[in-house]
């Protein structure tokens, strides 16, 4: 039971990611991002009443039995039973081994991700939020092996004229690819040799889930009359903390799989009331707390102080992009519905949903871009192509807020950019030769042709009519020394004019002019 | 192999066009012979919906069969650059689409494939332009051109300042290549006709944006010749081309033209738009390469309507 409800909701938004002919609806997105413990913390900030009901649901669940969303609803997590269940199937020796628990660092890690999150840096929490690490692990590995496979057997199947399924095109920066794949790698290294080490050790969510555990109504307990000591649970136990000989499960770091229930032939494991009980164990925790509580003042003046480097970067980075119109300093263009580059900055966790789901491909994750911050968060790359005109996925898919949902007619005039001409670099001046790429690409007429010298046409440009899609300067052919036209961005998103509309005139004879 | 096969085809196309130009001089003074269907340099029609202009005008050019051979695969190229609905005029009309398909079928092609390089995303495109469904539903193969493995390279033996460029292999693979353009508007090539909607087969459109669109579209023309054109003109974007902003950018001018000639086709569409010919550079271009001639006096005409 708990294995298929898993397994469906790791399937489904394993699905969604990677949705490679945009089959699925934007609706599944519902049932399966939409119910991550991190993408409702921030929908809950911004007051979103489902979400705040959903959290409720989710810690009174741990409150009751314990951290169940560990191992149900956590996609990272039953990627990690997954490679334990494959290294089992590969026939290794699949045996963990009771652990000392460390609570101060995974407690003091938690601090450190939700203090600086508090505090408007999303970097720590970005890195380390299990569900963003699953979404980009699917945008930047799975996605793009898929599309290759497909692509692959598209084309061969096509010199036989079978046209079955169409090629797609799936374009990633390499720098985006290279940190995942290193996180990747890590993940799967980690529960291969440690099992769920990372949910208890570095897991933001399973911090806290953990802190609710601890005072779970009902927590798994060894019956020490039927007991017989086999150790078999405890090798099943991928939390590791199970203790044979003190016949002592530590509930904080149990994952709910039940592993140690279904290998015990004993029955001797079963839920049972907390208990108060053990002086020797209650000590042990009130040691374990004051700890706890030292690690995260630590995380917490740790926190001030990156965000006084933040403050100071983010006033660094806020001039820089106004001040000059040169192709340089052109800035950076966040989604459109994600109002500014700060709203922007602020809420996304760099899960890469709509990377994946942008049919553009525009949307790419950033390295340094946006500073060290907030790595990994997505901007509009014009480099790989322009944003659809009539498209408002993004937004549609967004789990956090950071980009905002917007309505066809909202995206058409919504400016996340102003056009820019330098007439100096265009073909028409330099070559004396026609063109008009940027012109025909425009989808608001804000880039328009007008007679030029020799019979020829040349850009104007109105910005007022601009949306900033970018389609101009990915369409415009002049490379050297760089694109002719170009998108500078809004560091405040804006409204455009819209395009006046005036019914044409056809005057037509009645004979045929030849 | 394919290089060998695509030369090939240039040599016979272009040893068609000369036949075909030939035949015309020589039939100036047959004029007057009416019940001879076929033979002409033009084929212009205006008042009706696109699917009946379309058979009138076609049945006037000889029908498809003079065409299109049994067992002949056939390659319809209709202007799909736009993520756009059909009433914006930004792409060929469906309904003439549809309709070439049915012809084709009927004169007894294998198959027939319809494919565009598109400029927006190409499945919107495919699909927001109606073009996708009437093609499956008329029995023709919607066949993708959005990656680079689709195209060769190939020499374009005339070209001036494009003398090579990647084509989709369907261009160089089928027995009959049918032009399939709207009439409208162009901000940089001021109006896109036949010889601009080629661009649609060629991969890399931005070498010829970079170095002399007009040249480039004139030197593509001495390539792999469409062995028919039909022009879309029932709706007609009059500015804001090619993508147009809004259907107030459109007139209803309910024309259509058939040429076996770019050049013919090109030089009436520009005046049927009221636009002089010798202000489009790259019909004076194609003119002095040899493709065809501006001088529409001299060619045969058959002018219709519904």
């Amino acid at each position: 039971m708990r294995v298929s409800i898993a397994l469906i909701i790791f399937l489904l938004i394993s699905l969604f990611f990677v949705d490679v002919y945009e089959w699925l609806p934007t609706q599944i997105r519902a049932y399966t991002v939409d119910v991550q413990f991190i993408p409702l913390l921030f929908k809950a900030t911004q007051l979103s009443i489902a979400a705040i009901l959903l959290l409720v649901v989710w810690i009174g669940l741990t409150y009751a039995y314990g951290r169940v969303y560990c191992s149900t609803v956590c996609p990272l997590g039953v990627y990690q039973d997954v490679v334990i269940r494959l290294k089992k199937w590969m026939r290794k020796k699949v045996r963990f081994r009771f652990k000392k628990a460390l609570p101060g660092v995974h407690y003091g890690i938690s601090a450190l991700v939700f203090g600086t999150w508090i505090l408007g840096i999303s970097a720590v929490l970005l890195w380390l939020d299990p569900y963003s690490n699953f979404g980009r692990i699917m945008a930047q590995l799975v996605k793009p092996a898929l599309v290759g496979i497909l692509n692959f057997s598209a084309l061969h199947l096509q010199q036989a004229d079978v046209y079955w399924f169409h090629p797609v095109n799936y374009t990633l920066v390499p720098p985006s690819v290279v940190a995942v794949a290193i996180i990747f790698t890590g993940v799967t290294l980690l529960s291969w040799y440690r099992g769920r080490l990372f949910c208890n050790l570095l897991c933001p969510v399973g911090g806290v889930l953990s802190l609710i555990s601890r005072f779970s109504a009902q927590q798994l307990h060894m019956n020490s009359a039927t007991c017989t000591s086999c150790g078999k649970c405890q090798k099943s136990c991928k939390a590791e903390c199970i203790q044979v000989k003190n016949q002592h499960i530590d509930f904080s770091r149990c994952v709910a799989c039940y592993n140690c229930i279904s290998v015990c032939d004993q029955q001797a494991i079963s839920y049972k009331k907390r208990s108060h009980n053990t002086s020797k164990v209650s000590t042990k925790t009130t040691q374990q707390q004051r700890r706890t509580v030292l690690k995260e003042t630590a995380g917490v003046a740790l926190s001030l102080l990156s965000f006084q480097a933040f403050s100071q970067h983010r006033k660094q980075h806020g001039k820089s992009r106004h001040a000059s119109s040169h192709f340089a300093n052109r800035g950076i263009v966040s989604p459109p519905g994600s109002r500014s580059i700060a709203h922007f900055n602020d809420k996304c966790t760099a899960c890469h949903l709509c990377v994946a789901k942008c049919p553009a491909n525009i949307l790419q994750a950033t390295f340094m871009e946006y500073g060290a911050f907030h790595m990994l968060q997505p901007k509009m790359n014009y480099d790989i192509g322009y944003c659809n005109f009539n498209c408002t996925i993004c937004g549609e898919v967004c789990p956090t807020g950071a980009i905002l949902p917007l309505q066809e007619e909202e995206k058409k005039v919504c400016q996340v950019g102003k056009v820019h001409f330098e007439k100096q670099h265009c073909v028409v001046e330099t070559d004396g030769t026609s063109c008009g790429s940027c012109s025909e690409h425009c989808p608001t007429q804000a880039v328009f042709m007008v007679p030029y010298a020799d019979n020829l046409t040349i850009p104007e440009v109105n910005p007022d009519l601009c949306i900033g899609c970018g389609a101009c300067e990915h369409a415009c052919p002049v490379l050297t020394p760089h694109k002719a036209i170009y998108v500078i961005s809004n560091a405040v998103h804006q409204v455009a004019d819209k395009p006046k509309e005036e019914q044409v005139e056809l005057e037509m004879e009645e004979d045929f002019p030849f | 192999m394919k290089r060998r096969e695509f030369i090939k085809k240039s040599v016979s196309a272009g040893l068609f066009a000369s036949a075909v130009s030939g035949l015309a001089l020589e039939n100036v003074f047959a004029e007057g012979t009416e019940n001879l269907a076929g033979n002409y340099d033009l084929v212009a029609i205006k008042g009706g919906e696109p699917a009946p202009m379309f058979d009138k005008a076609m049945a006037a050019m000889g029908g498809m069969e003079a065409f299109v051979k049994k067992g002949q695969s056939v390659v319809i190229k209709p202007n799909i650059g736009w993520d756009k609905a059909p009433e914006f005029a930004a792409n060929t009309n469906p309904l003439l689409v549809k309709r070439i398909v049915e012809h084709c079928l009927m004169a007894g092609a294998s198959s027939v494939y319809v494919f565009d390089n598109t400029c927006n995303e190409w499945s919107r495109c495919y699909s927001n332009s109606g073009i996708q469904k009437v093609v499956k539903e008329a029995g023709g193969k919607m066949v993708p051109a959005n990656t680079e493995g689709y195209y060769q390279e190939v020499a374009v033996g005339k070209g001036v300042t494009l003398q090579a460029t990647k084509v989709h292999e369907l261009i160089l693979e089928s027995d009959v290549f049918i032009n399939v353009p709207v009439l409208k508007n162009h901000g940089g090539a001021k109006l896109s006709m036949a010889m601009k909607n080629l661009m649609g087969v060629v991969w890399d459109r931005r070498f010829w944006h970079r170095n002399g669109l007009d040249q480039c579209i004139a030197d593509f023309s001495t390539s792999r010749v469409p062995d028919l054109n039909i022009m879309d003109a029932y709706n007609v974007m009059l500015r804001n081309g090619p993508m147009g902003v809004s259907t107030k950018d459109v007139a209803n001018m309910k024309s259509l033209l058939i040429s076996p000639n770019m050049v013919t086709m090109d030089t009436a569409g520009a005046k049927m738009f009221g636009m002089e010919p010798d202000t489009i550079d790259y019909i004076v271009k194609a003119q002095s390469m040899g493709i065809g001639s501006m001088d529409l006096s001299g060619q045969r005409i058959k002018r219709l309507t519904v």
